[in-house]
């Protein structure tokens, strides 16, 4: 019963509810009487006036489109006045064995150091490095065939070799002879007779390396890979091989 | 036989590695630090086992060369069980050891199982 009654009594209020806002609408955009203005000390402007000013706000608010871009933005899309972007803060849960990248790029690299960057330092490294190819060649330089050095050379650590840029795609590269440094995924870094250090990339650079005589190309291109990374990587042949 | 070879390549490699980064430790600590990670990455590409003597003096984390004066401490500490603890002063990160017969050989790398 009195869930009927109750029922019944809500039954004309939805309608009413729904009744409601369309009256309410009205009730909203309707001009303002002038005693309302006259307190809120508002003009109410006209219809053109309405109208120039809602174009020219659209117009400064949207500065590179044009007039009919503007509108068929306007009938397409719904333009959204307020943007939430939600930033979800992501529980970042650090290994304290690990370093991020960040840390490590203040850390380790090559930082300016000026008092060590002359090229007589690293002559005494060059020697170590020539050492060490001899010994992985056994050191029979007339006798082996060059497919066995270079074979062996994919394989071999570069840091310490004396390089020269025999052929670059980009002429400013072509010429440069330095000690390798560091070698990292794209680039090296060299450090010529001048005392200064520089990034010489790998990619349509082809790099001269002389050993004991032997000289070989090394076609950097092919090359891009981290230095710990090529030890490991078998190399196929594959294409062209033009800087 | 085919497996030594490649084997023994690449712990020329690493080998090297190490010896360079002791080189140039005195001149550029940043860059024995780069060559001790490149030896690790290597190692870790080709799954070489490297002598605990060799890894005890590289630090886990920042990879600086670990030598008494330059890059770590080592302190005997506990009064039960006395343990050496070995610290890295770029990255502050311990290691701690038992003491029990350790050897402290100078950077030898062995291919075999320790």
């Amino acid at each position: 019963m009195e869930g009927e009654e109750l029922g019944v009594e809500r039954g004309p209020a939805p309608a009413q509810a729904l009744a409601a806002p369309l009256s309410l609408t009205g009730e909203l955009y309707r001009r303002l009487s002038a005693a309302e203005t006259g307190g809120l000390c508002l003009q109410p402007q006209g219809a053109e006036e309405a109208r120039a000013f809602v174009s020219a706000f659209l117009k400064r608010s949207m500065p590179k489109k044009e007039d009919e871009a503007i509108q068929d933005v306007l009938t397409r899309k719904a333009v959204v006045l307020e943007h939430y972007s939600k930033k979800k803060a992501k529980p970042q849960r650090r290994k304290a064995k690990g370093f991020t990248a960040k840390q490590r790029r203040e850390l380790r690299l090559f930082e300016i150091e000026p008092e060590q960057r002359r090229y007589a330092i690293f002559l005494p490294l060059h020697e170590l490095w020539k050492q060490y190819i001899r010994d992985l060649c056994h050191g029979l330089r007339p006798d082996t065939q060059p497919s066995v050095v270079q074979s062996k050379l994919l394989k071999a650590d570069l840091h310490g070799a004396i390089i020269t840029v025999a052929k670059s795609k980009c002429p400013s590269y072509v010429g440069i002879t330095g000690i390798i440094l560091q070698e990292f995924k794209h680039v090296f870094k060299i450090i010529t007779k001048e005392d200064k250090l520089k990034v010489v990339p790998k990619l349509n650079n082809v790099f001269s390396l002389e050993i004991d005589g032997f000289v070989s190309y090394i076609y950097g291109s092919k090359f891009q890979l981290r230095a710990s990374e090529r030890s490991a990587k078998k190399f196929k042949l594959k294409g062209t091989i033009d800087l | 036989m085919a497996a030594a070879v490649k084997d023994r390549e690449a712990l020329q490699r690493l080998s090297f590695l190490f010896q360079a980064a002791h080189w140039v430790l005195p001149h550029s600590p940043a860059l024995a630090r780069f060559y001790s990670f490149t030896q690790r990455g290597a190692a870790r590409r080709l799954v070489l086992r490297l002598a605990p003597s060799v890894k005890r003096m590289v630090c886990r984390r920042c990879c600086s060369l670990l030598l008494p004066g330059e890059g770590g401490g080592q302190r005997l500490r506990g009064r039960g069980q006395p343990r050496t603890v070995l610290r890295c002063r770029t990255c502050g990160r311990c290691r701690r050891f038992l003491c029990h017969g350790q050897n402290w050989d100078g950077p030898v790398l062995e291919s075999r199982p320790t």
